[in-house]
């Protein structure tokens, strides 16, 4: 096992950044939203809604929705373009949901977890982000806001303070957003499978993340010369993004955020975040 | 492994088509802009009658041409029991402005104000049937407190489900 010493600052306090963050986005500080007289990512901070196009729409309001959520734009921008070049830094350490998610899921015993590795993640997440992209296209619904990760989560931290939050739980679609987050984040093994397999923000940074990958990008890799395939990596990874190729560790690119939890358990530092090694 | 990420891809599609294009009508969410001339409203809630209650939630934007006290309430039959609870910073910094809410009342309303209330109702009788729902229409209605003039007015209409259409409630 990697020395803690040894570890870089951004392994050893990602836990710390997590709740940075989660003060930063969240109830009760929600700082940043404070300071913009947003509640959450809602409004202006919205990251999703003005990226579907509705059946009916047209280009000028389609563009206007952009507009109206500029500061969720700019958001995700940031964060498909930093994921280009440095990983899913975003989904790792900064997310404010799947960091409670996470965070929360470390509070749940072990006997208690579920787990999801066996489904195949990214198969399953493109399934449900073509029905996020085309139900409102073509006119047949939308899964947007109703069933909204980024909605409901702050809702749950803020509910015990605010009737407003807590009326939300009272709703038919609010029990089952919270049914889906209890169920894939805070009894999941590792606290990331609604990240792996429902996020839209999510699934879109992989892209991003894939992408760069190919380009040689910094990524978390395995040097194949230094595994010996004791699956203790795969063993630790929240997103079960590490699989197995001729007896050594393979990351799946289109999976992993860099937390970094597998270069830590590695115990001959196969693992590192970096510029792919061979 | 192929078939099982085909399998999974469609298994995504089969659970995400129906959670996309069915509403839980107990509950809805209408954007409105108050103002003195009776404001406006982009769509009137749809619900389904019978529940045994509802959570709506109401958000808006002050019109230049407003600035007051607007207290809340829900008029209509069938009579409701309701409670108003307004969205905001559960720790509030004060780095922005806000009105507040008391008593019903959204207390200090000012021009380009931002708001949004969470409405919670109950209908006061239990009894009452789907196929009187027709016959029924509630309103979250807004009224200077000065004045006693409606602001914003946000129909609430009952529809069994097999009237209701795809109108989409965010």
């Amino acid at each position: 096992m990697m020395n803690r010493c040894k570890q870089k600052p951004l392994v050893r306090y990602r836990y710390a950044i997590m709740i940075v963050a989660a003060l930063l986005f969240l109830p009760p500080l929600a700082f940043i939203f404070q300071l913009t007289g947003n509640e959450r990512f809602c409004g202006t901070w919205c990251m999703k809604h003005f990226l579907v196009w509705h059946a009916g729409e047209t280009w000028g309001a389609y563009v206007r929705g952009y507009g109206r959520a500029y500061m969720g734009v700019a958001l995700l921008a940031a964060i498909v373009a930093t994921t280009f070049f440095f990983g899913r830094h975003w989904c790792s350490h900064l997310c404010p949901v799947g960091g409670l998610m996470e965070l929360g899921s470390r509070l749940v015993p072990r006997f208690l977890k579920i787990k999801y590795a066996g489904i195949p993640a990214p198969a399953f997440r493109y399934g449900y982000l073509s029905v996020y992209f085309l139900a409102p296209a073509f006119g047949v619904g939308a899964l947007l806001c109703s069933y909204c990760n980024f909605g409901t989560v702050p809702r749950l931290v803020a509910a015990p303070f605010s009737g407003a939050n807590a009326a939300y739980f009272m709703r038919t679609s609010g029990l089952i957003s919270l049914g889906l987050i209890a169920a894939l984040g805070f009894f999941a093994k590792g606290g990331r499978a609604y990240c792996n397999l429902l996020c839209p923000i999510g699934a879109l940074d992989a892209i991003s993340n894939f992408l760069g990958a190919k380009l040689g990008r910094r990524r978390v890799s395995v040097a194949p010369s230094s595994c010996h395939g004791c699956g203790k990596c795969a063993e630790t990874c929240p997103v079960w993004a590490i699989g197995e190729k001729d007896g050594k560790a393979k990351i799946d690119q289109i999976c992993c955020m860099p937390c970094r939890q597998c270069e830590t358990a590695c115990p001959t530092g196969a693992i590192t975040y970096g510029k792919p090694r061979t | 492994m192929r078939v099982k990420q085909i399998l999974a891809f469609f298994a995504a599609v089969a659970i995400c088509v129906p959670a996309a294009v069915y509403r839980f009508k107990d509950s809805g969410h209408a954007m409105g802009r108050l103002s003195a001339d009776g404001g406006h409203v982009r769509q009137a809630l749809k619900l389904d009658p019978g529940k045994r209650w509802y959570v709506v939630t109401v958000g808006g934007t002050v019109s230049r041409s407003y600035r007051g006290d607007a207290r809340v309430a829900v008029e209509g039959r069938p009579e409701m029991e309701y409670e108003i609870h307004r969205s905001g910073p559960v720790l509030d910094l004060g780095m922005r402005r806000a009105p507040v809410l008391r008593d019903n009342v959204l207390v200090g309303l000012e021009p380009r104000d931002r708001f949004t209330v969470s409405v919670v109702m109950w209908p006061r009788n239990a009894d009452w049937k789907c196929e009187q729902a027709s016959a029924f229409e509630n309103t979250v209605t807004f009224r200077d407190t000065e004045t006693d003039e409606t602001v914003l007015e946000i129909p609430v209409v009952y529809q069994p489900e097999k009237e209701a259409g795809d109108d989409e409630q965010m």
